[in-house]
Formats: structure tokens, C-alpha cells, sequence
């Protein structure tokens, strides 16, 4: 599956009037996402090692060889789980995700990357990731709105961090506070349409022209851009 | 040496003849040295001398050189300057005396013409025609004073005149811009008072300059959503009109109605116009609302309808006819409004009413689930487009009919058989089919935390039917329960029946058929019901007389006996049907069969008919077994 996005940045004074003007366009109420638990994880072994054959040779000479293997074989990425958690809800229905490193833009007009969702129907996911030689690294949140225009999925979010631990030590505050990763408190809104076959040109024309149009609708109101490639970069180093 | 450098510095002398001639010195002398009186030759000699003696003071006299330079400079540039705007100025005379003269010229040249050539400039004479141009002496005209007076008159009076003319035109623009306000602040409060009875207005896409009204929904299929779009215009007096464009059709409704043979017996009653607002074209918009949701709704209930052929449901041009109880059918067309008083409703229109209020709440309902899929998380693009989902309006109506119709019948074949069975003195009672739906639960709105009540009202609407009826048998405590079920789904597409048998012991012939059987037709069912009330008359006869015997497989409905008395009969048999309950019996060699029938409406007949008022009990007990 595919992924075509765009983003945009909109400073939280005019999140009430972005809210209204979204809602206008795609006819429907903003649906909520409270909280949106993403958990990154990072695999154990380092780049290149996948199937690296220790088969003689002096040491050197296996460096070498993993280097080179680390280009044939690939890179080795971050996944996620996430799920959208509530407060007394017990039942969360996890997603593993992957998302591999956007295309290169070209003409296209919109960044595009190869993704990969699939729904943890059982077991724990924890112990999954565990099995899969997968450590945990770092938990954020999201919250925000959706909204749907034709196939074009509207996220309006922003991330949190999760509360650090109060320091003994320290006179300051009293209970952890969950804190915003970008303290100026700016909202992000991302356009995406999601696309079944990347390789079927016809689709893929037809979803991008759905987003470069809802950029010029969204013209004045936000200026949608092409996301930075190597921002969105998922790769391990 | 110095003389030689003085020398050097002057331009070198040209010898001019003139100025070596007599009359140019005198002139030049008398410039310098001013009359001869005064010079003498004592005089020159001292200027020499003083010359020779002033050499030591060079540098003074070379400053003041050029400082006289100086002055000679601007006096010079002031001298042109001078000279320049005195030629200027005589050339400017010239000019002008010459067009002077060349007028005169060519105004002579009419009458003199050879005088005026010579004077004439050539540039005239070659553009101009001698004697073009002339003159004349001509007398002023005698204007009396009374003509001038009248003239003055007349001059004032057209003034006078236009005057009024531009203030009564201004006056009548001003009336007309005055009705015209007039007018726009009547548009205008109409149109805010269709705003504020909570319309939503926009602009025309089309006419960018034209106010329209939005009543359409904007959850319906794209044709219609579109076409729920109406301009708003001002007529002559202001007053607000609903203008649908070339698509419209008239006001529509839909119309359902009772047909038996095909004459109607009963039809649903047309939305009444008793809306809250008297304003006329509130009525309009909401006349025109209801007309594209019941012309929407006609387009789906088509649609639907060709793919629900095998439930006898048909698409006859405009109308859609579904099967209803046995000889009716219930016909579902869209009238226009306009012939409204053709047909007055007849008969009792309650079941035609609910069947078109359930369509109409369905639609609504579909609506608002297409606002619920649409609201999702998209699918991802694929290169197939999924269909329009077909909406489910005419199947709950179906479903609900279906249901009702089999559930009477069966009601009526239980009490006839109760009817009869009593007759018989046999103990037979069932509990009336319980309602599919459980209306009481909608109270208690907490049931479902995340449904309005709305939705389940709905759900309950939409959901599979399903009623529940206990038999309770001769053979206490024995009882069959029927589930009713109905659904147009696969795999059934009907009203399936499932019979489950609770006998207390297994060692009956009862407890011994198959159970849960399910059937899929009624006529099935009351069959198998005969069948088992049959049965379990026998094992009821066989309990109370233990002489006799019940037969052993599950088919057989005669009872036995073995020959002790040989008087007495032998074999006994039962037959049901849902209004009778004959017992037939035979004695012995030689015997003949004997019957006894107990009747639905008319209580126990005997062979043909009459006798006594006994029950089957008494009757086994002293015709058959002849104890």
C-alpha cells in the first residue's frame, strides 16, 4: 500500500477557525482522537546484520563483508505500534506500522512512501515486538481531529510527549505533566489518501491529483507542502 | 629673456590690411587714448617709461588681468544673451507682420488681384487659391424690441422647461428608487426570515450575483443532492419566489396503496401542508424538500425492487407492486401533487400509512449511515470503484408483512385446533406468538451506551424477525416451542419455523422425533404440528387406558389391543385435521368400523353427525374400550 501526504502548519490561534473551515469543506463533524498512543521500536541487531554469514575469513575481512551486506541486504527500520487509547477502556486494538522512506518527489508534487499496516487481532503486542527482536525506544501521542474529504484523510494533531518522571531531587512542580513536543503549542495538519497498488500509475495519478486539489482548495487557509524526505526518514543509522 | 617670454604668451599677430589702414588706427586711438587733444608726446614718452619702470610689479598687473577678463566674460555673455533676445523678439515682429500682411493680401487678392500677388508669399500663393478669400460690408439687422423681448421669452421658457423636465425626472427617480427600496427591504426580510427558520442560503454556483436556498440532503445520491438547490428571487412587488430551474418537476409524492384485484381498497394520505410557517414560500421550500426525498425515495425503492424479484415484488412502469396477504397487493407509485383531488383516499389507510412512513424513516436512516461510512478512515484507492449500495427499504416492509401475515395464519390454525381439541374434552392450550419487537426495552435507554435511542429504534426496524409460541400438549407436561423467524436474507429469503419438543421423558415416541426440526414453509408446519399433536393424543389415549397400546414407530396413528374380550374393539385410530378430530374405531371379526368426529365451530358429531356432547375420553372409554 501507499501513502500520499502533504503537510501543513497552523499556529493554535487559529485551530477553532481551521476546525470550522475543514468542517465546511468535508460536510461532517470533526471526529475526535483523544489520545493516540504511538510506541516506536527499534530492532536489536545493528544495519546489516541480517543474514551475515561468519563463514572464515580474518576479522577485518568480515567487517568488510557486513558493510558491503548492510547495502545488498538493506536498511533495517523503526516500526511502531499504535493504537488509540482511552481511560477506562480495557479493549485497544493495536496496529503495527510500518513506513518506509518517502520517494524521491520528482514532479509529483506530494511525498510518497510505501506503508504497511496490520492490525494486531490477538495475543500481546509487547511480547510480538519482543520475538520479533524489537526493543522499545520512545513513546509520543497524538491528539487532534479526522475528518474524511472523498479519499483524502484530514489529521489535524499535535504530538505529546509522555510525562517525565518528577525528580526527587528537584524543587519545581509537583505531578508529571504530559508536555508538547513542539512547545509553541502549533497544530499540524496532515492530508493523506491512501492508495492500494503504488505500481498502478492511474490510481496513484488520480490520488495525487485529489490532494493537489485539495491544496488549492485549502489555498490561503493553509499551504499544504510536500513533507521533508529526510525528516520522514525511518531508517535505523 | 622676459621680453622674449611676454612675447611668447600672446598669439602671434595677424597681419590685417584693414587694420593697418588709416581709418582703423584713427578709430583704434581714439578708443584707447581718447580724443587726440589729449595725447602729446610728452604723455607717450611717460607711459613708455612707466611701462619700462613697472616690470617689478608684473604679478599685480597679471592679477588684475584676470580679473578684468573676468568682468569682460560676463559682460560678453550678457551682450549675447542681449543681442539673442533682441533678434528673437524682431523675428517673432517679423513673423507676425507678415501673417498680417499676407492676410490682407489674400483678402485684397479678390478684388486686386495683381496687387496682391506681389505682396502675397509664395507659401500662400502655392497652397491657396487667389481670391478665396473675400469681404463684404453688410448691415446689422434691425431686431425690434418686442422680438427681443419675445426672444428672451422663449429663451427662459425652454430654460424653465428643461428645468422641470430634469426635476421631475429627478423626482421619479427618486419615487422609483424609493419603491425600489421598498422592495429589497421586503426581499430581504423574507429572505431573512427563511434564514432564520434555520435554511441554509448560499450563493449559486452558477449565478454568482443570486441568493439560493439549500433543502435538499446532503447525504443523498449525487443527482438529487444536486438538484436541492434553489434560487431565491425578488418578483415585481419584492416578494420572495422559489425558482427550481428546468429540472424540477412539479411537487411529487410518494403514494402507497392497498390493490385487491387490482381496484384500489386503501391508500396512504398525502402529507398534509399544516407547517408551522404561513409564509408561502417556507411552504415552497418544504413543499419542494418533500418532493425530492419522496422522488429520491422512489428512485431507490426501483432499485431495490429489481433485485427483489423472487419475493413476488414487481417494477410495472412507474409503480412497484409487492404481494400483500393473499389476494392484495400493495402498490407504490409517485404522484404529482397538482392531481391531488383525481383520487380521495379510501378506506382505512393505517397499514398504507405505516408502510409509507417506514420508507421515508428508512431513507432518512440510510442517509444518515451514509454519513457514517463517509466519515470513516477512507479505504485505499484501488483501480475497481465499489457500487452504490443498494439501501434496504423495501425488505424490513417485506420482511414485516411476511412475518405478520404467516404469524396470523398460524395464530388462527392454533385456535381453530384449540377449538376442536376442546371440543374433544383434550387439554390443549399454546401461548399467543410473542411480538418481534420488545418495545419496552427502549425505555431504558442505558441498555445501549453507545447507541442514540433513535438507532435502535431503527435497528429494531431493520433487524430479523423473530416471534416465539409455546404448544402446550395433551401429554402434560410436554410442550413444543415454535421460533418464527424471518428474514429476506440468504439462505432462507423467508419465514422459517423451528419446532423444538421439551418431553419430560425420553422414552416416548414424542421425545423421539427429531428436534429442533426446522421448516421452512407453513403448510409444513401445521402438518407437522398435526402430527405431533396426533402422536401425542395416542401416547395420551395409550396413558389413560393401559389396556390399549400405542403404535410403536412414529408414522402410525391406530391403537391396539389384544384380543381378551372379544366383544370389544381392537383397533382405534385418530385422525386430525385443524377443524376436525375423528376417532375411528373397529370390533372384531365380523366387526365395522365405527367413527366419531368433534368439529371446530360445531362441538361432536357422531357418523353423520348429532348424538351426544361427550368428550374423546368418554367416548374411547365407552364406545371403544366398552369397559
Amino acid at each position: 500500500m501507499h501513502e500520499l501526504l502533504l503537510f501543513g502548519a497552523i499556529p493554535p490561534s487559529r485551530h477553532t477557525q481551521l476546525l470550522n473551515i475543514l468542517s465546511g469543506i468535508s460536510s461532517m463533524q470533526p471526529r475526535p482522537i483523544r489520545s493516540e498512543k504511538h510506541l516506536v521500536f527499534k530492532p536489536n541487531r545493528p544495519p546489516g546484520s541480517v543474514g551475515s554469514l561468519k563463514v572464515g575469513g580474518a576479522q577485518d575481512v568480515n567487517v568488510h563483508k557486513s558493510q558491503i551486506q548492510a547495502h545488498a541486504l538493506g536498511d533495517l527500520f523503526y516500526m511502531q505500534l499504535v493504537a488509540e487509547v482511552e481511560e477506562g477502556k480495557e479493549e485497544e486494538q493495536w496496529v503495527l506500522q510500518f513506513r518506509d522512506l518517502p520517494e524521491v518527489a520528482r514532479q509529483r508534487g506530494v511525498t510518497s512512501r510505501l506503508v504497511a499496516d496490520v492490525p494486531v487481532t490477538s495475543g500481546d503486542p509487547m511480547e510480538f515486538m519482543k520475538a520479533l527482536n524489537y526493543s522499545h525506544v520512545s513513546t509520543y501521542t497524538i491528539s487532534g481531529h479526522r475528518f474524511t474529504h472523498h479519499s483524502a484523510s484530514l489529521v489535524l494533531y499535535r504530538v505529546t510527549l509522555p510525562p517525565t518522571a518528577v525528580r526527587s531531587d528537584s524543587t519545581s512542580g509537583g505531578l508529571p505533566q504530559a508536555r508538547l513536543l513542539d512547545p509553541s503549542g502549533t497544530y499540524i495538519l496532515q492530508a493523506s489518501v491512501r492508495v492500494q497498488d503504488g505500481s498502478k500509475v492511474e490510481t496513484m495519478t488520480k490520488g495525487v491529483n485529489e490532494l493537489l486539489g485539495l491544496k488549492e482548495t485549502l489555498k490561503g487557509v493553509v499551504e499544504l507542502e510536500i513533507g521533508d524526505r529526510l525528516a520522514l526518514d525511518t531508517r535505523v543509522r | 629673456m622676459p621680453d622674449q617670454l611676454s612675447l611668447s604668451l600672446q598669439a602671434f599677430p595677424t597681419v590685417d590690411k584693414d587694420k593697418e589702414s588709416l581709418k582703423y588706427l584713427i578709430s583704434r586711438i581714439n578708443q584707447q587714448k581718447g580724443s587726440f587733444r589729449n595725447v602729446t608726446e610728452q604723455s607717450l614718452e611717460e607711459e613708455i617709461l612707466a611701462q619700462d619702470a613697472g616690470k617689478p610689479d608684473d604679478d599685480q598687473g597679471v592679477v588684475e588681468t584676470a580679473e578684468e577678463v573676468e568682468d569682460v566674460k560676463t559682460k560678453q555673455e550678457e551682450v549675447t544673451k542681449a543681442r539673442d533676445d533682441i533678434i528673437k523678439q524682431i523675428g517673432q515682429a517679423y513673423n507676425e507682420s507678415a501673417q498680417a500682411l499676407d492676410f490682407v493680401s489674400l483678402l485684397l487678392s479678390k478684388h486686386a488681384p495683381a496687387a496682391a500677388q506681389t505682396t502675397l508669399s509664395p507659401f500662400l500663393q502655392q497652397t491657396l487659391p487667389l481670391g478665396s478669400l473675400g469681404g463684404e460690408v453688410v448691415q446689422e439687422p434691425q431686431v425690434s424690441e418686442l422680438e427681443k423681448r419675445n426672444q428672451d421669452m422663449v429663451s427662459i421658457g425652454w430654460r424653465m422647461q428643461s428645468l422641470n423636465g430634469a426635476a421631475d425626472s429627478l423626482l421619479k427617480s427618486a419615487a422609483r428608487l424609493e419603491e425600489e427600496m421598498g422592495r429589497e427591504t421586503t426581499y430581504w426580510d423574507q429572505v431573512l426570515a427563511v434564514k432564520e427558520q434555520g435554511w441554509s442560503l448560499s450563493r449559486l454556483p452558477r449565478e454568482k450575483h443570486t441568493l439560493g436556498v439549500r433543502y435538499g440532503f446532503a447525504e443523498a445520491y449525487a443527482d438529487f443532492r444536486d438538484r436541492g438547490l434553489a434560487a431565491l428571487r425578488r418578483d415585481a412587488d419584492g416578494n420572495i419566489s422559489l425558482d427550481r430551474g428546468l429540472r424540477s418537476s412539479g411537487d411529487r409524492a410518494l403514494r402507497v396503496r392497498i390493490l385487491r384485484q387490482g381496484k384500489p381498497i386503501a391508500s396512504s394520505t398525502k402529507s398534509t401542508d399544516g407547517t408551522p410557517g404561513d409564509d408561502s414560500v417556507t411552504k415552497e421550500i418544504l413543499k419542494a424538500r418533500n418532493s425530492i426525498f419522496d422522488e429520491e425515495l422512489h428512485h431507490e425503492l426501483h432499485r431495490e425492487a429489481r433485485n427483489l424479484v423472487n419475493q413476488g415484488v414487481r417494477c410495472i412502469g412507474e409503480s412497484v407492486l409487492l404481494p400483500y396477504e393473499t389476494n392484495n397487493q400493495i402498490e407504490i407509485d409517485l404522484v404529482s401533487l397538482e392531481d391531488e383531488d383525481l383520487e380521495v383516499s379510501t378506506g382505512n389507510g393505517t397499514i398504507a400509512n405505516a408502510i409509507a412512513l417506514s420508507l421515508r424513516i428508512l431513507l432518512s436512516h440510510a442517509h444518515r449511515q451514509n454519513l457514517q461510512r463517509r466519515s470513516q478512515i477512507p479505504p485505499p484507492l484501488r483501480e475497481t470503484k465499489t457500487p452504490r449500495p443498494i439501501y434496504a427499504l423495501l425488505k424490513p416492509v417485506i420482511e414485516h408483512i411476511q412475518h405478520q401475515s404467516q404469524v396470523a395464519s398460524l395464530t388462527t390454525f392454533l385456535s381453530t385446533l384449540h377449538q376442536t381439541l376442546s371440543a374433544a374434552g383434550l387439554p390443549f392450550l399454546f401461548n399467543p406468538p410473542t411480538s418481534p419487537h420488545n418495545l419496552s426495552s427502549f425505555s431504558s435507554i442505558s441498555a445501549h451506551p453507545n447507541k442514540s435511542m433513535v438507532e435502535s429504534l431503527i435497528q429494531s426496524l431493520t433487524s430479523p424477525l423473530h416471534s416465539v409460541t409455546t404448544l402446550h400438549l395433551p401429554t402434560t407436561p410436554t410442550t413444543a416451542v415454535i421460533d418464527i423467524h424471518t428474514t429476506l436474507l440468504p439462505p432462507h429469503y423467508s419465514t422459517t419455523y423451528t419446532l423444538t419438543i421439551h418431553a419430560p421423558s425420553p422414552s416416548t415416541t414424542l421425545a423421539a422425533l427429531p428436534t429442533p426440526t426446522n421448516l421452512t414453509t407453513l403448510l409444513a408446519l401445521t402438518n407437522h404440528i398435526l402430527h405431533v399433536l396426533t402422536l401425542s393424543n395416542l401416547q395420551h389415549t395409550a396413558t389413560t387406558f393401559p389396556t390399549w397400546q400405542a403404535p410403536s414407530t412414529l408414522h402410525g396413528s391406530t391403537l391396539s389391543r389384544t384380543k381378551e374380550k372379544s366383544q370389544s374393539a381392537e383397533k382405534a385410530s385418530i385422525s386430525l385435521t385443524g377443524e376436525t378430530l375423528s376417532l375411528k374405531w373397529w370390533r372384531g371379526a365380523g366387526g365395522e368400523w365405527r367413527a366419531c368426529s368433534w368439529y371446530a365451530d360445531e362441538g361432536q358429531g357422531n357418523d353423520g353427525g348429532g348424538g351426544e356432547k361427550r368428550g374423546f375420553d368418554e367416548v374411547f372409554k365407552e364406545e371403544v374400550d366398552g369397559r
